[in-house]
């Protein structure tokens, strides 16, 4: 399993809400006709890590080890997108930058 | 890096455990490290302990147990032992928020036919959660179970104001209303039962629920006016196909008001059921699945009246999967006579094949454990077995394995590939320890124990030994007791050609298990004592 953690762009210390908007996030960005393989991904972690019962279970009893998909989602966190404003797009192309 | 602190060692054993899928050892590690959070915050203010992850640890083994993926890694623990199912009630104190392990212990209880465990968590479960669905789905179960038919009927409505579309809880209902119905028939309460069917009426929709409260209300009004009651059952039984089905359908009706066949189908004039044909025998075969999956037990005097009918059902007419399915259908339902019959006609139209082999086997020896086979038929099924594996057909081969286990006489020097040798060393254990594994690992420790009929204690120290040291430690122990065995068998009574070892025969002849069911004449049924005959 790749660590939800990463998956969702969270940190250890996330909690219910901030789990919740990352999924939430995570599923509008990546819904699953888009990327059906990445929308799984995040119902999984979602699911591993949704209340504080569950991310406490996750801490006491998940022993797999790293995978290389966590490389990528440490590479590349889900957050906001990093395309440029339209704005800025517009001003390059008048070469006002 | 300095040393590991207790915690973390106990967690990295923890771990190791459930890597090395020694279940044993993980329960003993996980309870260690609940017991040292909970020392090691004993001075602390109880809200400032670490109860979730005392409780985590507490219900680790318990809560996998039993889940698909991990029964398979952790055979053996399949089955909450008593020291599993502490944790769980223990996990409870601290975290008493998790639903999933009130409904672990709730469906424990159940299996275990301890209604009292069962239902002390429900409350608490209810009290907590009273508009969840799985909640009073346990519910229902629980009181169906207790034969609380009008509770059942409540938590199936409770159920429905949730989610009033739900065909699946609507059937339930409806059955609830049935059964709470037929208590009444059986008690001589014809007002209440009618009450009841009307229940069960207003909430039937699908054409086999209205069947069925159709049936219910027929067996009422026969027994009330056995002239108005007969042509009411006879249509039923027309609207049904008329055929064998049909008759089924009605006669397990009629068991479940404790009716014996014989007695309802005279009562209304039924002619003796035939099959009506290769559809009406596949419909007969699908209605006996299903009552089998519902967990049915057919009693001896329906089996012997379905033998009867099926004996000359037409069987030549069924393709190859359709004889393969009616043979397992046949032997879910105890019915071993016709079983053998169907399996001969099949070994006629497909010579030599290992699966219809078994069947025949099978259904010769029905009571696994304690029907010991001829050298001849153990001998010929060894080699349907040893077809079957070089065909491929390894599950076949297995369930050969498994039937040659169970009927051979113990040690199983039956199935040595080698010839006895008089030249062979002394010392040399005559005993086949791999299949000894092999059947602990399919039917597991316990029941291996009381197959053999080891006596009490004993099963006690081996039990004892594999929740220390792991079951394949007991199994070494248990082999090595065989052994002895065998050896004082030898040396005391090397006379008589073929010695049964005196392990064979179970420690108490009370204690052996009787058999599911047994064709016609073969006894009576044990299991459900038969109520008075409600049409008197």
């Amino acid at each position: 399993m790749n660590d939800p953690y990463l998956t969702l762009g969270l940190t250890a210390d996330a909690d219910d809400a901030a789990v919740e908007a990352a999924y939430l996030a995570g599923i509008k960005r990546f819904p699953p006709e888009r990327d059906a393989h990445r929308f799984e991904a995040l119902r999984r972690a979602y699911e591993t890590l949704r209340t504080h019962r569950d991310r406490l279970a996750y801490e006491l009893f998940d022993t797999t080890p790293p995978q290389a998909a966590d490389l990528l989602d440490k590479a590349a966190p889900i957050g906001a997108s990093r395309r440029p404003e339209p704005a800025l797009f517009a001003a390059l192309l008048r070469g006002e930058t | 890096m300095g040393p590991l602190s207790e915690e973390e060692s106990l967690l990295l054993a923890a771990w190791d455990a459930e890597r090395r899928e020694a279940p044993w050892d993980a329960e003993e590690i996980w309870e260690g490290y609940a017991r040292y959070l909970i020392h090691e915050h004993s001075g602390n203010d109880p809200q400032g302990k670490p109860s979730l992850r005392i409780a985590l640890a507490l219900r680790r083994c318990g809560r996998v147990a039993g889940t698909p993926k991990e029964a398979a890694s952790f055979a053996g623990v399949q089955e909450l032992d008593d020291s599993l199912v502490s944790q769980l009630e223990e996990s409870l104190t601290w975290d008493p928020d998790d639903r999933a392990t009130y409904l672990r212990l709730i469906d424990h209880y159940r299996r275990e036919k301890r209604p009292k465990d069962a239902r002390r968590f429900l409350e608490r479960a209810l009290e907590r959660w009273p508009q969840d669905m799985q909640v009073l789905d346990a519910a229902f179960g629980i009181a169906i179970t207790a034969g609380s038919f009008k509770k059942a009927a409540g938590f199936a409505r409770r159920m429905l104001t949730l989610d009033r579309i739900n065909s699946e809880v609507r059937e339930r209902l409806v059955e609830a209303h049935l059964a709470h119905a037929r208590k009444q028939i059986i008690k001589g309460r014809s007002d209440l039962a009618h009450k009841e069917l009307a229940e069960a009426r207003e909430w039937a929709r699908s054409t086999q629920a209205t069947t069925q409260v159709d049936l219910v209300a027929g067996l009422l009004t026969l027994r009330e006016d056995a002239a108005a009651g007969a042509p009411v059952l006879r249509d039923l039984v027309a609207r049904l196909g008329g055929g064998l089905a049909g008759h089924l359908t009605l006669a397990l009706a009629g068991e479940a008001l404790a009716l014996s066949p014989q007695v309802l189908f005279k009562r209304i004039g039924l002619a003796k059921p035939t099959v009506d044909g290769r559809d009406d025998l596949l419909a007969t075969l699908a209605k006996l699945r299903v009552y089998d999956d519902g967990g049915g037990e057919l009693t001896d005097a329906l089996g012997g009246y379905l033998s009867l009918a099926l004996g000359g059902g037409p069987w030549r007419d069924l393709s190859r999967s359709e004889t393969e399915a009616a043979c397992e259908t046949l032997r879910r339902s105890g019915l071993y006579r016709v079983r053998r019959q169907l399996a001969e006609i099949a070994l006629k139209r497909w010579p030599n094949e290992p699966l219809f082999e078994l069947h025949a086997f099978e259904a010769k020896y029905p009571r696994q454990h304690y029907d010991l086979a001829s050298d001849a038929d153990l001998e010929h099924l060894q080699e349907a077995g040893e077809r079957a594996r070089e065909d491929g057909d390894t599950r076949t081969a297995m369930r050969i394995e498994q039937a040659i286990v169970a009927h051979a006489p113990l040690p199983f020097t039956y199935l040595s590939d080698d010839e006895p040798d008089e030249s062979d060393e002394p010392d040399d254990p005559p005993l086949q320890r791999d299949l000894v594994i092999m059947m602990i690992r399919t039917v597991g420790l316990k029941e291996t124990m009381e197959a053999m009929g080891l006596p009490p204690e004993m099963r006690s120290i081996l039990k004892k030994l594999a929740r220390r040291e792991g079951t394949e430690a007991a199994a070494e122990k248990l082999l090595s007791f065989l052994e002895m065995i065998v050896d004082l068998a030898d040396r005391k009574d090397k006379d008589p050609p073929t010695p049964r070892p005196p392990i064979r025969k179970p420690a108490k002849a009370a204690k052996r298990p009787a058999p599911r069911r047994s064709d016609a004449g073969e006894g009576q049924d044990k299991k459900r004592p038969r109520q008075p005959d409600m049409l008197g």
